[in-house]
């Protein structure tokens, strides 16, 4: 059983886990790259030097040191020609890179490249497993500047006509087998493939599957307790009594890893911190539902995350509650009286809010003071929608709530600091622009006499400053492109409660007639800006 | 009752662009009026750029002789959190007038990623004010790296100064002309061809 690649070691030379322990046979290292399921290269200091290429534990080349580049090995063996060879490789800072060998001859015997490929690297593994090994440079996903393991993209190359296979293994010769270094180059050739091999890992109905380059389970790993990470594939090795039987070691409820506590594995630690920082929160569910929750619950097979492999136990954890719960709902009346017992009175003392557009509106509180809402820096685009609307219908009323909304929920304390500012800037721009405005245009408009309304009621009842009064009854400017219309109506803002002024004469509101005008007209007067423009 | 049809055209520009990047001066330098600012006082990182800054909208006006011309300037806030008040502004503009600081070069990412975000739904022809700029090809490199088109108008700039902001403003006010005379032309040719066909 190999081990997952997260819990290779940060440190290079450690990636096989070997480090500090050489010298070691060549086998044990080969065992480590295929359990690890390393990818990339190893060095191995023996004499000569042999370096070998994996690819997920799978060695897909290996050369000596006093080789000949792979192609003139390939052109030796006669799988390729010098031609070829030639026309298929591409210099790459010196080096002959293969990888296209077969996109760019077409005529080369894809097949006897690759199988003279396999033989020549199990002749030199088969070597290397009887030497000693003092040392290994481990280099993950280095791969050999040919590109051979691109000959392979179809899959691992252990995969079935993708690439070399994993080195197979015979049956284990009987109940004591011998762990003797193996002859060079016949134990790979004379092992054959195991029978899977997975524990079933307790709490769960199926063991979770091996991927293919994992599938070639070396001996050790068939009749010892499984090696995990931190553990040496050695010590594994070295622990296996080779005259006990195989049905003795094999102990299925047993695994080896329970050893190993939980806290060691930081990636098993990431996934279900709040079994391991809240054991009561872990066991409550299980308990509640009747369910022993034993050691056999924390099991956990060493590749299986995925949650449908976890037992229940774990399943049930929920997730830590992320935000405070609220205490209670005000509601804001448009006098802006706040009614903090929201539900103590009945409704119907207020006015419907389905007919008048003016309706309470609620918040949420909690006891700190803090309402809930979505206004802040990071969150301005859904909460443009909310303001635009209540900008447009409510007025200021809208940009206000949310600027205090901002004032409240910022991280930073500065805009605390200028909530007040920001609100009376606010309020002081927006009412210069209506009572500014609207005193300009009956000053311009009224020797013009513009379209009247007639309202029905008295000019003298008529109240000016208000939103309310000017939006009802006045039709707004219309550009002769049509896009301007008419702003939502609105019944109320915080400058309704100003007094009221007093017109002097009937007012004539002034209607725009933009958009009957001929575009020439709209053109010409555009024209005459311009030229003032330019002018001034 | 009596109905006389006033003539008024009111043109509107929507200025905006990131913090500190000249809007406000802009809007001063064509308004006849006392520009309408909501400017605070800035604080943290942006108050070492400059000490006060716009929360909520600028607002400058100008009217021709007579009052029956008149260009409405609306100016938004630059920073992030007050994004919100361009969506509430732009609705109805003639033409968006976007202004950057050509020195303030940490801030065009944003700023490219906030016009086509403020153009993808307004079609409406857009003016780019590098401010501080005296350079024609520079500031037309920074505009198209904003993402302006090659058809969009480029105006380099120095705000502090009236004439340079005049300048943009009829920059805008022409292209904005210009879309008028086309669109006036168009639909005719297109009438034209429609009744020959």
């Amino acid at each position: 059983m190999s081990l997952r690649r997260d819990d290779l070691d940060d440190a290079q030379d450690d990636a096989l886990g070997l480090a500090s322990t050489y010298p070691r046979p060549g086998w044990v290292v080969l065992d480590a790259i295929r359990d690890r399921g390393f990818t990339g290269e190893v060095v191995c200091r023996t004499n000569p030097g042999v370096t070998v290429w994996a690819d997920r534990g799978v060695i897909y080349l290996a050369e000596r040191d006093d080789d000949p580049s792979l192609g003139r090995r390939l052109v030796e063996a006669g799988a390729l020609t010098e031609g070829q060879l030639a026309a298929g490789a591409v210099q790459v800072s010196g080096d002959e890179h293969l990888g296209l060998l077969f996109e760019r001859v077409a005529d080369v015997d894809r097949h006897a490249v690759i199988v003279t490929n396999q033989l020549l690297t199990d002749d030199c593994v088969g070597w290397l497993a009887s030497q000693r090994v003092h040392g290994a440079i481990v280099t993950p996903y280095r791969h050999h500047a040919s590109g051979a393991h691109r000959w392979h993209d179809d899959g691992a190359p252990g995969a079935p006509d993708g690439g070399l296979p994993a080195p197979s293994i015979g049956p284990v010769p009987g109940p004591t087998p011998s762990f003797a270094p193996p002859p060079p180059a016949s134990v790979p050739a004379t092992l054959p493939p195991p029978a899977p091999f997975t524990l079933p890992a307790p709490g769960t109905e199926e063991p979770p599957p091996l991927p293919p380059a994992h599938a070639a389970a070396p001996v050790t790993s068939l009749i010892a307790p499984l090696p995990m990470p931190g553990r040496r594939v050695d010590h594994v090795a070295e622990q296996v009594d080779v005259r006990v039987d195989l049905d003795d070691v094999i102990h299925w409820d047993e695994p080896g890893w329970l050893e190993r506590p939980f806290a060691n594995d930081p990636s098993e630690a990431r996934a279900r911190p709040a079994v391991e920082s809240s054991p009561s929160l872990a066991s409550a569910p299980t308990q509640a539902m009747g369910i022993d929750v034993s050691w056999t619950d924390r099991i956990d097979p060493p590749r299986a995350s995925v949650s449908h492999h976890e037992p229940m136990a774990r399943a049930a954890v929920l997730p830590a509650v992320a935000a405070d719960p609220f205490d209670r709902f005000e509601v804001i009346w448009p006098s802006g009286e706040i009614d903090e017992q929201f539900g103590g009175q009945p409704l119907e003392a207020y006015p419907d809010p389905d007919i008048d557009r003016a309706g309470p509106t609620a918040r949420l509180v909690r006891d700190g003071g803090q309402r809930d809402g979505t206004a802040g820096a990071g969150r301005v685009g859904d909460v443009a929608d909310a303001v635009v609307e209540h900008a447009l219908g409510d007025g200021v009323a809208g940009i206000e709530s949310f600027l205090a909304d901002q004032a409240v929920w910022s991280n930073t304390t500065e805009v605390v600091d200028h909530d007040d500012d920001v609100l009376s800037a606010v309020r002081e721009a927006v009412a210069e622009i209506e009572t500014g405005s609207l005193a300009q245009r009956e000053r311009r408009i009224g020797p013009r006499s513009g379209i009247v309304i007639d309202s029905g009621a008295a000019p003298a009842e008529l109240r000016l400053p208000g939103r309310v009064a000017l939006r009802d009854t006045v039709e707004v400017p219309v550009t002769a492109t049509g896009r301007m219309t008419r702003p939502n109506s609105t019944v109320g803002s915080v400058f309704d409660e100003l007094p009221a002024a007093q017109p002097t004469e009937p007012i004539e509101v002034f209607v725009s007639v933009d958009e009957g005008a001929p575009v020439d007209e709209r053109a010409s007067a555009l024209r005459r800006l311009i030229g003032s423009l330019k002018r001034r | 009752m009596s109905q006389t049809p006033a003539s008024e055209h009111v043109f509107k520009l929507l200025v905006t662009g990131p913090f500190a990047a000249g809007k406000t001066s802009l809007i001063q330098a064509v308004s006849q009026t006392p520009v309408v600012e909501t400017d605070v006082a800035t604080s943290g990182v942006e108050a070492a750029v400059k000490a006060r800054t716009t929360v909520a909208m600028d607002f400058g006006t100008y009217a021709i002789q007579g009052g029956d011309v008149r260009l409405l300037l609306f100016g938004t806030p630059g920073q992030r959190r007050f994004w919100f008040m361009t969506d509430v502004l732009k609705g109805e503009v003639d033409a968006v007038v976007y202004v950057v600081d050509a020195e303030a070069e940490h801030t065009h990412a944003e700023a490219g990623e906030a016009m086509r975000e403020l153009l993808r739904d307004l079609r409406v022809p857009l003016v780019v004010a590098i401010n501080r700029c005296d350079d024609g090809d520079a500031a037309e490199l920074i505009a198209r790296r904003l993402g302006a088109l090659a058809s969009e108008a480029v105006v380099p700039c120095q705000l502090i100064e009236y004439e340079s902001g005049r300048t943009v403003i009829i920059e805008a006010l022409l292209t904005v002309l210009d879309r008028l005379e086309r669109e006036h032309r168009e639909p005719r040719e297109s009438g034209t061809l429609a009744g020959v066909a």
